[in-house]
């Protein structure tokens, strides 16, 4: 899903269980800034597509629609690290906002590698025969109502 | 790096000394790694008595030892998979009984134990594939002696272990798209 579902479902979550301080920021951080980890792969991006920083001006912006961006650091292999993390800080908000950030993202018809490196084994996700943009206009628009309750409530 | 040094100086003193013995009585690099294993066993034995100084002592042996079977393996082209996995597999079970021994006597918690000991298993399970190890194990143990808390060294080793397991899955990955965009394959 988009970052701007990752922001709703993640601001909601918070909202429910009452986060604040240091919570708050581990919510946020694997809830929705584990996305970042995308940007690794930009380089090998730019250059599979021969494309330099220098032609910025003159040239556009590849654009391969099925690229895989996503790493490991936010696959379900993650929680081998995320767990014990929890555990170490006292607070299991890092695994229920990395699950909710997980089930959203498993709804986008993206191949995804749960298990890599220790297995090959890929997947589409669930309710891969459906458009992922009628998927996330669904989600987004469930959020914003959610989160419209819960802040008028 | 200290440690670095040390080990390092000590190589040069007592490589040599190995090699005649290779050359003499048939010493592999194989049996310098159980000769260490054996010596971080008894100072596992130390830690249970609280002789901690003696312990650490014998620790940086089994250290050194353990850099020395390396080196002699590299030097004499005795290096093998299987004495790879050995001295890998010795490293592993003697950090594990030092941190047990630790708690048994009171020095640190169980639940930092098990997290360094969960956060050394992951980085060894992808070592092999990323290449990488931050090496942050047995030599901070020395830091907790110095600063007279093994519960902050063993929380050391684990957030070093922890972050070295993160950016290892990172550089897999990497390697993984690199080879896959180089052969035009999609993942």
């Amino acid at each position: 899903m988009t970052i701007v579902t990752h922001i709703l479902t993640t601001t909601i979550g918070a909202e429910v269980l009452h986060l604040s301080g240091l919570n708050l920021f581990w919510a946020y951080c694997f809830g929705v800034l584990v996305d970042l980890d995308h940007l690794i792969k930009i380089p090998l991006y730019f250059k599979k597509h021969n494309f330099n920083l220098v032609k910025l001006t003159k040239a556009r912006i590849p654009n391969e629609k099925y690229y895989h961006w996503r790493t490991s650091l936010q696959e379900p292999v993650a929680l081998l690290w995320i767990l014990p993390f929890c555990f170490f800080i006292n607070s299991f908000v890092p695994f229920y906002f990395f699950m909710l950030h997980l089930f959203f993202d498993y709804f986008v018809s993206y191949k995804k590698l749960p298990f890599y490196p220790f297995s090959n084994f890929s997947t589409k996700g669930f309710l891969a025969h459906m458009p992922d943009e009628l998927k996330e206009t669904v989600t987004i628009i469930a959020t914003i109502c959610i989160l419209i309750i819960l802040i008028a409530g | 790096m200290y440690f670095n040094n040390i080990n390092r100086r000590v190589e040069r003193f007592i490589s040599p000394m190995l090699e005649l013995l290779h050359k003499k009585c048939g010493l592999t690099p194989n049996a310098v790694s159980i000769i260490g294993f054996g010596i971080g066993t008894i100072s596992v034995g130390f830690v249970l008595f609280k002789k901690i100084e003696l312990a650490l002592l014998l620790l940086l042996l089994t250290i050194i030892l353990d850099g020395l079977d390396g080196t002699l393996a590299r030097k004499l082209n005795l290096q093998t998979k299987l004495g790879e996995k050995l001295e890998l597999f010795f490293d592993r079970i003697n950090e594990i009984m030092w941190f047990l021994a630790l708690v048994f006597i009171g020095l640190a918690s169980f639940k930092i134990a098990i997290l360094a000991i969960v956060a050394i298993l992951l980085i060894t399970s992808v070592r092999e594939k990323s290449k990488f190890d931050p090496g942050f194990k047995r030599t901070i143990l020395f830091i907790g002696y110095l600063i007279h808390n093994f519960e902050i060294a063993l929380a050391l080793i684990f957030i070093a272990n922890l972050a070295g397991f993160v950016a290892s899955l990172v550089v897999i990955d990497y390697k993984h798209q690199k080879v896959a965009d180089n052969n035009g394959i999609k993942i």
